[in-house]
């Protein structure tokens, strides 16, 4: 678990508000306007009444239901998110979790860039309307909006590489502030017009639907804006345990966005001019300042979580080999999850800024947004059939039923954004598109490298035969392969085998466990095959960072001393060709040639010493 | 391989043998040479109209301006490129670069020197030309499009659409190597250049008035009547003289004669009888203006010629693209830039390269140029600033050079020099308000391209230096192995070093670690010439230091690649016969930077950039052609 557990449950539950309920938490400022945009509606009470109806009703299925009940109660030792749903699904092999091609790595690969892709929106919408408000006080500000929301941003990721571990402490308490103040302002209108309180019966939700016919239909595209922080809900699970999220979600989340969603319909129903932005129309022209502040700093909070989601979303992928390696740090030293990407916060910013440039407003960014993450929800649902039929067992035509149920919620939903492709929705399918390539092209090209060097390795037995015998006296030679049954290089490398006469050998595997985390003791084993021959199989859970000094340590506690300057690493520097039939396509073959390049070399992130280090060509056709 | 043919092959296209008849290479010139600068009448005189204010075509107007062109040609063109400039070649090779290998100083072998003045402002140039680059295919393939839109106004919103397929044509066709259809290049050049003379006649010949404007008084009365707003004017006037560096560029494929004979009998006046066949009918009829080039032409002769003029922009888009690639491939080799993939498109000519990288940022640089800009008038208020800068440096650098390779007196050299400074600093002028109109379009890209070639010099000196501080001196080392005998395999290793002196760090490295050595040991250095080729007789040289340690010594030019198999085989005669080259592990040294910290160290950006070029550059065991199960590569941080 990342987080030290505080003493109390009530505690965790107002941590977990910072975290995890930031993007769902901060939609009313937006959803309940779009989706009157798309019906069309000047907020007549029908229009009203049946859109808070599916509001209601939405929350209802696709949280409380789908997530809350099912998902949330299947976790990777403790990690959620749609990554642990693969590693989950995938049988446990000898070194390892080792990600096949198959659908559902495909699946969820999609799933996984589909939500990158919405996630870059994330902070651009959210601080956007935040600062929108300023203009409702006085439509002079309305030049500063997208300056005001440009610096937030800006701030926001530069402050990323600190950590946010000291701030993070205050997210809690100010978005339980947030919840409060948005049920209050929500509860006041509907006290003053109960009436709104009839959206509760599903009807009206039905009677809307059927009532404006297919056209309608797009409306849901707004509604689905209301459900957007989910995923990010299942993927934080690890910081918090289930227990928090769903008191946090009844006893809090719940209540406030149901009663300021039911606010917002009830004050259109008396006030028409609310329309403009109904959110901020709750509020006391006294209050409307501070609750454009809090609404800023609300949306910061979820901007955050999403970044940090991120960031947590690539390193599971680095770990399962769905993506390049890249320089991940770990900001705090008391929580291990705390990381930090520079290579994707670098981009998250410039994505975020840009939109943010293009869109202006975020009404227009709410065209563009919600269209990924619906069929992020799709792939979750599909994975998680996977995981309950494979791993859980559960009835065939019981898990059947209840995933083609959540298929149609997901489904319709995904089917009412696509509208938003031509506004401007392809950019986050394009943003998955890439991501989707990169991926699955990492994932082969990786397979290919493996049986390039595979191909190269003798096995360990025939090289027990030749061994001659000798404790060897010059040196140590380690080599890191990501197959542990063989030596590799010997085959090909003259050098090598010259080297093999004199030297001691040590085959060093690097495993990601199936597990976030691992005790030192689990870290190393250490099989002396003969008195020249030693294996290594070193392993690190999937969120932790892979470093030579606890392996060289846990090592000598074996009495194998390899912290010697007579040591080498050895490790392979791949030269891609084209495979004579079946290759990639050349042009594929240029991308992973230029991810191999770039990504980070596994001796960069060991932190093994330069001088220490020995790289052999090898060449790899795929 | 036969050596004297290789090393000279690759630039027979059509060769630097300038015994080939002059006639042919003067043709052949015209379509890689002159297709920026024969294609600018496409749009520059109805920009010098429009710049600014604007000015209403007045005779007197119209004749200042044909004045400041004519004039601008005969400096620019005739007296400073064709005569000065196309002397100062690098043993046959021209270009801004190879002007900049003629200046450096000489530093020790394997360690880039430092940067002078005149390399950062020669390196800015290339940048810029790199820059302006982006902005000529985009320009003249949108110009000649726009012509369509001259015939009929509905094939207004066709121009854009029209101008990207061509523009995706040429530059998907590059791969395939475009240039092996260059010898239809010329002829449609002379075809084009004939279309331009004939409709310049025509026009003058109603309006035989304009003919005054060759008199450089009005030059300089419109200058001195209209002040500032004729400064602007010259921001468009210098459109006129853009694609001039082509004609030093390009040297080595055609040398001097063809270029100048091309230049005067055909370009130069083709595109005066052009430029006042414009300025006739703008006299005639004010509102030609609107696209005075087309309008030259009858109704009937309309469409083919916007057929032949975007047939023209093509090749000068083309020509302009293979000046890309080898100004780029000149930078590989001088060590400005890392070394990137180069694809031989055609095994007869070995000029032609194709080299995907820089294709693919030409191509969407250019795409989004036509995309954000959309018409070529907005496009050349981005244009012109660029070949300004690299116009300008030339003219510096060509003081040095007279100086240097020609003895000229300063007596003789400030009067020259500061005439070309004149015309340039007002061209400058003139287009400094560009800057903000999309100007900084190309110097953006030119200071992006300089921060690489600055970053990529200075850091590779600073590891060159840091690697060689690690190389012990021969006689420590053989009295190191002498007392410590080491083990001995039967093999032959072969250490790359840059530096021809000491025992490389990767050798005592690779010793001490292993206490084994290899029966045979050679340290293979490749040096790299500031002249274009190197006579292969002298291609290798090598000296046995200790029995069972030899050192071999490879000279390359900057125009020639070098090649494993050659040098060894250029050995083979010269080394002990118990050396077996063909069967030898490569050792080299993998350089992994760490932060040194303290003066003159790397800001952390600037590591960052370097290790990623480092990262990115194409191996040099790659282009040396070393089969990758012989390589190994021992890591060595150096303090960047």
């Amino acid at each position: 678990m990342t987080l030290p557990r505080p003493k109390t449950p009530l505690t965790l539950v107002v941590a977990a508000m910072g975290v995890v309920f930031g993007d769902i938490g901060t939609s009313p400022l937006y959803t309940l306007k779009v989706c009157l945009g798309l019906a069309g509606s000047k907020g007549e009470l029908a229009d009203v009444l049946g859109i808070c109806s599916l509001l209601f009703w939405v929350l209802v299925v696709v949280v409380c239901v789908k997530y809350v009940t099912f998902i949330m109660r299947v976790d990777h030792e403790g990690e959620g998110g749609i990554l642990a749903l693969l590693a989950l699904a995938s049988p446990p092999r000898p070194f390892g979790v080792t990600i096949k091609v198959s659908l559902l790595t495909l699946i969820v690969v999609i799933g996984g860039s589909m939500m990158m892709g919405d996630g870059v929106i994330t902070p651009a919408i959210s601080v956007t309307s935040a600062v929108e408000g300023i203009s409702i006080v006085s439509s002079a500000f309305e030049p500063y909006v997208v300056p005001i929301s440009l610096v937030v941003i800006i701030a926001l990721f530069a402050v990323q590489r600190s950590g946010t571990e000291r701030v993070g402490k205050m997210f809690g308490p100010v978005m339980l502030v947030w919840f409060v103040v948005i049920a209050v302002l929500g509860g006041r209108a509907i006290a003053a017009h109960p009436e709104v309180l009839h959206a509760l019966d599903p009807r009206h939700a039905v009677r809307f639907m059927a009532h404006g016919g297919i056209g309608r239909f797009v409306v849901l595209g707004g509604v689905v804006l209301a459900v957007t922080g989910v995923e990010a809900m299942y993927a934080d699970l690890s910081h918090f345990g289930r227990g928090p999220i769903v008191t946090g979600w009844y006893a809090v989340v719940f209540p406030a966005l149901v009663l300021n969603y039911f606010g917002q319909g009830a004050n259109l129903l008396v006030d028409r001019a609310a329309v403009a932005n109904p959110f901020y129309a709750l509020a006391p022209s006294w209050a409307l300042i501070p609750i454009v502040v809090l609404a800023t700093a609300a949306t910061v909070i979820a901007s955050q979580a999403l970044i940090s989601g991120t960031f947590t979303l690539i390193e599971q992928a680095i770990a399962l080999n769905l993506a390049p390696r890249v320089l991940v740090k770990h900001t705090s030293d008391r929580y291990k999850g705390q990381v930090y990407v520079p290579s994707v916060n670098l981009w998250l910013m410039i994505g975020c800024v840009l939109l943010v440039v293009i869109f202006q407003s975020s009404d227009r960014l709410a065209s563009v947004y919600g269209v990924a993450i619906a069929f992020t929800m799709m792939c979750t649902s599909i994975a998680y059939y996977f995981v309950i039929s494979r791993v859980l067992h559960w009835n065939r035509y019981a898990s059947l039923a209840l995933v083609a149920f959540f298929l149609l919620i997901d489904g319709s939903l995904a089917v009412s954004s696509l509208p938003k492709i031509v506004h401007g929705g392809w950019i986050p399918l394009a943003i998955s598109a890439t991501l989707v390539l990169i991926s699955t092209t990492w994932l082969e090209g990786r397979r290919g490298l493996g049986r390039a060097l595979a191909e190269q390795q003798i096995p360990i037995e025939q090289v027990l035969e030749k061994l001659p015998p000798g404790m060897g006296e010059h040196g140590t030679m380690v080599f890191l392969t990501p197959d542990p049954r063989g030596v590799p290089f010997l085959a090909r490398h003259r050098w090598i085998r010259d080297r093999a006469q004199e030297e001691r050998m040590v085959v060093l595997n690097i495993a990601r466990a199936a597990t976030p985390y691992l005790t030192h003791e689990e870290r190393v084993t250490v099989e002396r095959l003969s008195l020249r021959l030693v294996r290594v199989i070193a392993r690190f859970g999937y969120m932790e960072a892979p470093r030579i000094d606890p392996i060289l340590r846990a090592c000598d506690a074996f009495g194998l001393q390899l912290d010697r300057d007579d040591t080498s690493f050895f490790y392979a520097d791949p030269k891609i060709e084209a495979a004579p039939n079946h290759g990639m396509p050349g042009w594929r073959r240029e991308l992973f040639a230029m991810l191999q390049r770039n990504a980070r070399p596994l001796p960069d992130d060991l932190r093994i010493k330069a001088e220490r280090r020995i790289e052999l060509g090898v060449t790899v056709e795929i | 391989m036969d050596a004297s043919p290789a090393a000279r092959t690759r630039s027979t296209e059509p060769g630097p043998t300038h015994e080939t008849r002059l006639g042919p290479l003067a043709l052949a010139a015209l379509g890689v040479v002159f297709g920026d600068i024969g294609t600018s009448p496409l749009y520059a005189f109805k920009q010098t109209f429009t710049t600014g204010r604007g000015f209403a075509p007045t005779p007197e107007h119209v004749l200042g301006i044909l004045s400041l062109i004519t004039w601008a040609l005969i400096l620019v063109v005739c007296v400073k490129y064709a005569t000065i400039v196309l002397r100062a070649d690098n043993e046959g090779e021209g270009g801004t670069l190879a002007l900049l290998a003629q200046l450096r100083p000489t530093s020790r072998v394997g360690i880039p020197a430092p940067l002078t003045a005149i390399a950062f402002m020669l390196l800015f140039a290339a940048g810029m030309m790199l820059g302006d680059g982006v902005i000529t295919p985009a320009i003249s393939v949108l110009s000649a499009v726009e012509g369509i839109g001259v015939a009929t106004s509905a094939a207004h919103p066709f121009i854009v659409p029209i101008t990207v397929a061509v523009l995706v044509g040429l530059f998907l066709v590059q791969p395939r190597g475009a240039g092996r259809i260059g010898s239809v290049f010329g002829p449609v050049m002379i075809v084009w250049f004939a279309a331009l003379a004939l409709a310049g006649v025509f026009a003058i010949a109603r309006d035989p008035r304009v003919l005054a404007a060759l008199n450089p008084l009005y030059a300089l009365g419109f200058l001195a009547h209209n002040k500032l707003a004729a400064i602007l004017v010259l921001g468009a006037v210098v459109l006129c003289v853009t694609g001039v560096e082509a004609m030093f560029a390009d040297l080595a494929h055609f040398g001097a004669r063809a270029i100048r004979v091309a230049w005067y009998c055909v370009v130069f006046p083709a595109l005066l009888l052009n430029y006042f066949g414009q300025g006739a009918l703008a006299l005639a009829d004010p509102h030609a203006l609107a696209n005075p080039f087309y309008l030259l032409f009858p109704a009937w002769a309309l469409m083919p010629m916007v057929a032949l003029a975007t047939a023209a922009t093509v090749i000068a888009s083309q020509a302009l693209i293979t000046g890309a690639f080898s100004l780029t491939q000149q930078a590989v080799q001088l060590g400005y830039l890392p070394r990137l993939k180069v694809v031989h498109t055609s095994r007869s000519m070995e000029g032609q390269i194709y080299m995907p990288l820089v294709n693919t940022l030409l191509a969407i640089s250019c795409l989004a140029l036509v995309l954000a800009f959309r018409s070529s008038d907005r496009l050349g208020a981005a244009y012109g600033l660029a070949v300004t800068f690299t116009m300008l440096a030339d003219s510096l650098v060509i003081g040095f050079v007279l100086r240097r390779r020609f003895h000229w007196k300063p007596v003789q050299i400030v009067p020259l020099v500061a005439l070309f400074l004149i015309v340039d600093l007002a061209f400058l002028a003139g287009n400094l308000p560009k800057l903000l109109q999309g100007g900084y379009v190309p110097v953006a890209i030119a200071l992006v391209v300089f921060t690489l070639f600055t970053t990529w010099v200075a850091g590779r000196r600073l590891l060159a230096l840091a690697l060689a501080a690690l190389s012990t001196p021969v006689a420590e080392y053989v009295r190191e192995v002498g007392d410590a005998p080491a083990n001995t395999v039967d093999a032959t290793a072969i250490f790359l070093t840059p530096h021809p002196d000491g025992i490389p760090f990767v050798l005592r490295h690779h010793w001490l670690k292993t206490r084994v050595l290899q029966e045979e040991v050679a340290l293979l250095t490749i040096v790299n010439h500031r002249r274009p080729y190197v006579d292969p007789a002298q291609r290798v040289t090598v000296e046995v230091i200790v029995p069972r340690l030899t050192r071999i010594t490879a000279h390359y030019g900057f125009m020639e690649a070098p090649d494993v198999a050659e040098i060894l085989s250029r050995c083979r005669r010269l080394i002990p016969p118990e050396i077996d080259l063909d069967d030898a592990d490569y050792f080299l040294a993998r350089a992994h930077i760490v932060p040194r910290g303290g003066p003159g160290s790397f800001p952390k950006w600037r590591r960052w950039l370097l290790s990623w070029m480092m990262r990115n550059a194409n191996p040099l065991t790659d282009s040396l052609g070393i089969p990758p199960d012989r390589i190994i590569e021992f890591g060595v941080g150096l303090h960047v």
